[in-house]
């Protein structure tokens, strides 16, 4: 009985983090900031969700339950290891987290962490809830890519151009 | 000085070889010299004849208008329409003779030039700086489809611009008899409010009603009227002979619509319990004269404005709640209150955040809740409904939320005087920030009256720096040029249009009549529509053009790797578009290094100013600006705000 009782709480917490982020996620396209939204199961409890969204383009944002982890897989491709464009998007992202923020655009590092790298030839963008705040940390992570595209329409157009389809006019 | 006139023709010749000669290639400076009546302009150093204006121009200018009366023309009738309905300027080339004459006749001012796209982009311009319609000509064939870029730009810029054009007979319709036959109306399908081929003469007066219906209600686009001879040509010796010939109160009303007072109470109690609210005024808040309400509602709710659109002003940039400078505090917006707004952004291309709730207000039902989703919807005139909001809205405070915007606003400076440092780095050529920052230096920090200049901003690659450095503290005072339709080339004659908008005071631009406008443009949107500066020269409307001379059109950058294509995307070096307008009656200057710049702007407004003359400023750039390597290089650009073209 007690076995039982304990192998179940971290299912139950991964069952309400994927059920806060769920909500979370499909209040966007309820609201129509996303289209064509789905969710499919992947291994090891992962969870994929797929959207299209900004400039149009299909986005896929893995969730895992047991760490809390949000990732976007393919969202900014063709993004060198070493380049100025790799450096600027790390350095913006870290900033995310700088207190210097006002509290609504920032993402709380009591509540989450956040970093970006570069993996196969493409940057990836992650944040981690900490203890439960998963339905936080899905906000953060949608309003964190938000945040980045604007960087790159402001800083870097010619990346958008070239990987989004954004005209050059 | 005048020269002496020669009488041989070959000399005469030969003298116009050797000016072109010295205008193209020589250094040295051309300078006004009074020709007959005190109007003319020569070379220096030469034998040419004086450019002149005519004495017709002045006879024109002095003449009675005649009365006009029954019996009349279809023209006539017409004509009597647009005066009476307040058309406030005409924009033309030669052709639909009746109807211009007509028009010309009422005292309407009109104003001829060399090309009718040019001129229907005045015309468009026009519009978008005074708030009131205006309309445009063109000889039926060739005349009218040289218009089409520019109906289309004003189609995309919301403009209330009549379209007028002649058309053959009804009775030679098909025929090809003669020249110029086509079928316009279908051209101007998906590019126009309403169009109509007129084929009945009585109805002249009653589809006059029709065109003024759709320009004077709604959402303002062009409509197209075209005249086959049988309609210009009319007699009517009564107006017993006329359809509905009718005061225009009884073929039309003023009437606007006003909110559904629900509708009010819910979008005042989404505002209240806003912790950001913005509002994003566009277009509509300009032609419903929406901007007392506007700042009424802004500073009783404390809530920032941002502006949009194809005019720029309605909210003055130096209010404590002006955020159009400050791009970095959009996405923090929780509600954002769309004014106005005709040409909807799509999801992104505003930089407001993925949990930004959107209100939008806008006289047509059938817009709300395209492209960009709605929390709430509210159908009415954007003026009524931001007086009704306001009396809906306790007053309210929102420090911290207007600190938030001071810091973006500081940010966004501080980030143009880095790029201001960075151009100034650049000796060999003047970099667009240098530009950018001593113009607006010269405008609003200098000894003009920061409200005073008139601005048209145009350009491509230069808009990317000129937009984040140029304000506007009063309605229209920034005209934007190439909003939404995109068009590389109109702005010498956007700047017809504004430049005569100011010059008449009309609208918004009443209490500034005078005063020089300033066009901005590139190497490659000159080369549209340069022209015009002898349109500019013959009128006496003082504009300063600021050419950014790059040798390269705007899309270089991004094509540069293509070895076999790239001349597509090049001209020839060092292209002296000074001389050129020296030769069309215009000051010309050429500046080539950063510290020539300020001192060349100076002296060409000066001209402007007092010689009532247009004067080009060739500024030569280099293509490779745009690159990232060399810093800043080609910007990027953030919507709503000053940076806004799109939408």
């Amino acid at each position: 009985m007690g076995g039982r009782h304990l192998a179940s709480k971290p299912r139950a917490a991964h069952e309400n983090g994927l059920a806060a982020v769920r909500q979370c996620l499909q209040s966007y396209a309820d609201r129509g900031v996303f289209r064509g939204y789905t969710e499919c199961s992947e291994r090891l409890g992962r969870v994929r969700f797929r959207f299209s969204w900004l400039a149009r383009n299909p986005y896929d944002l893995r969730y895992e339950a047991e760490s809390g982890t949000f990732m976007f897989l393919n969202v900014l491709p063709n993004v060198a290891g070493h380049s100025r464009l790799a450096r600027a998007l790390r350095a913006f992202v870290e900033a995310r987290s700088s207190s210097t923020l006002p509290p609504h655009r920032r993402i709380d590092p009591n509540r989450a962490t956040v970093s970006a790298f570069v993996q196969r030839g493409a940057m990836r963008l992650r944040v981690v809830a900490k203890r439960g705040h998963h339905a936080y940390g899905a906000n953060r992570v949608i309003n964190l890519m938000h945040e980045v595209y604007l960087h790159l329409h402001c800083y870097f157009p010619e990346y958008l151009w070239e990987n989004y389809g954004v005209p050059q006019d | 000085m005048r020269k002496t006139k020669k009488s041989s023709r070959s000399t005469s010749a030969e003298s116009r070889r050797a000016f072109m000669k010295n205008a193209v290639l020589g250094a040295g400076a051309t300078a006004a010299a009074l020709g007959t009546g005190g109007v003319g302009f020569a070379a220096e150093e030469t034998d040419a004849k004086p450019i002149t204006i005519p004495p017709e121009f002045k006879a024109s200018k002095d003449a009675t208008l005649p009365a006009v009366d029954f019996p009349m023309s279809g023209a006539q009738v017409f004509a009597r329409a647009c005066k009476e309905e307040g058309v406030k300027a005409l924009f033309c080339c030669p052709g639909n003779y009746d109807v211009v004459h007509a028009i010309a006749d009422t005292g309407i001012p009109t104003y001829g030039g060399r090309h009718e796209g040019a001129l229907c982009h005045a015309a468009d311009a026009f519009c978008r700086a005074t708030g009131e319609v205006a309309a445009t000509s063109g000889t039926e064939g060739p005349g009218f489809t040289n218009m089409i870029c520019a109906i289309a730009a004003a189609n995309s810029a919301r403009s209330p611009l009549l379209v007028l054009a002649s058309n053959k007979s009804v009775f030679s319709e098909d025929t090809e008899q003669g020249i110029q036959d086509a079928y316009q109306q279908p051209t101007t399908e998906g590019i126009r409010k309403y169009g109509k081929r007129l084929i009945t003469p009585e109805r002249v007066w009653e589809y006059a009603g029709y065109a003024f219906r759709q320009l004077k209600s709604g959402v303002p686009k062009p409509v197209h009227l075209d005249f086959p001879a049988e309609i210009a040509r009319a007699r009517f010796d009564d107006p017993s002979e006329l359809e509905y010939f009718f005061d225009k109160t009884k073929y039309r009303t003023d009437a606007k619509p006003h909110p559904d007072p629900a509708a009010i109470d819910a979008a005042a109690e989404m505002l209240q319990a806003a912790a950001r609210p913005m509002i994003v005024s566009s277009n509509g808040v300009f032609y419903s004269r929406g901007w007392k309400a506007l700042r009424e509602l802004a500073e009783k709710a404390q809530i920032p404005v941002v502006e949009s659109g194809a005019m720029k002003g309605q909210f003055p940039v130096d209010h404590e709640l002006s955020a159009d400078t400050a791009p970095g505090a959009l996405m923090s917006a929780d509600v954002v209150v769309l004014v106005g707004q005709y040409c909807m952004p799509t999801l992104g291309e505003f930089a407001f955040g993925p949990d930004t709730r959107y209100i939008r207000i806008d006289p047509s039902a059938e817009d709300i809740g395209r492209n960009l989703p709605i929390d709430l919807g509210i159908v009415s005139d954007e003026s009524a409904a931001l007086k009704a909001l306001t009396a809906a809205m306790p007053h309210q405070r929102r420090e911290a939320w207007v600190a938030e915007v001071a810091a973006a606003r500081e940010t966004f400076e501080a980030e143009n005087e880095e790029y201001y440092r960075a151009g100034l780095g650049y000796t060999d050529a003047v970099h667009p920030a240098v530009i950018a920052k001593e113009l607006a230096d010269f405008l609003y920090r200098g000894a003009l009256p920061s409200d005073r200049t008139t601005v048209l901003q145009g350009g491509y690659g230069i808009a990317r720096y000129t937009r984040r450095y140029l304000r506007a503290f009063r309605p229209a005072q920034i005209v934007n040029g190439a909003y939404q339709y995109g068009a590389i080339g109109p702005d010498v004659g956007y700047a017809i249009g504004v430049a005569a908008a100011v010059h008449n005071g009309v609208g918004p631009q009443a209490g500034y009549e005078g005063h020089p406008i300033i066009a901005i443009t590139g190497d490659a949107g000159f080369g549209y529509t340069g022209m015009e500066v002898e349109t500019l020269s013959k009128y006496r409307l003082p504009a300063v053009i600021i050419v950014y001379n790059n040798n390269a059109w705007g899309t270089w950058s991004g094509q540069r790797n293509n070895q076999i294509a790239l001349p597509v995307h090049l001209f020839q070096e060092n292209l002296r578009y000074d001389k050129m307008a020296e030769a069309l009656g215009a000051h010309g200057e050429y500046v080539t290094n950063p510290k020539d710049f300020t001192p060349a702007l100076r002296r060409a407004y000066e001209v402007a100013r007092d010689e009532r003359r247009p004067a080009v400023v060739n500024v030569q750039a280099r293509k490779e600006f745009w690159l990232r390597d060399q810093a800043p290089g080609f910007l990027g650009k953030i919507e709503p705000g000053v940076m806004s073209y799109y939408h």
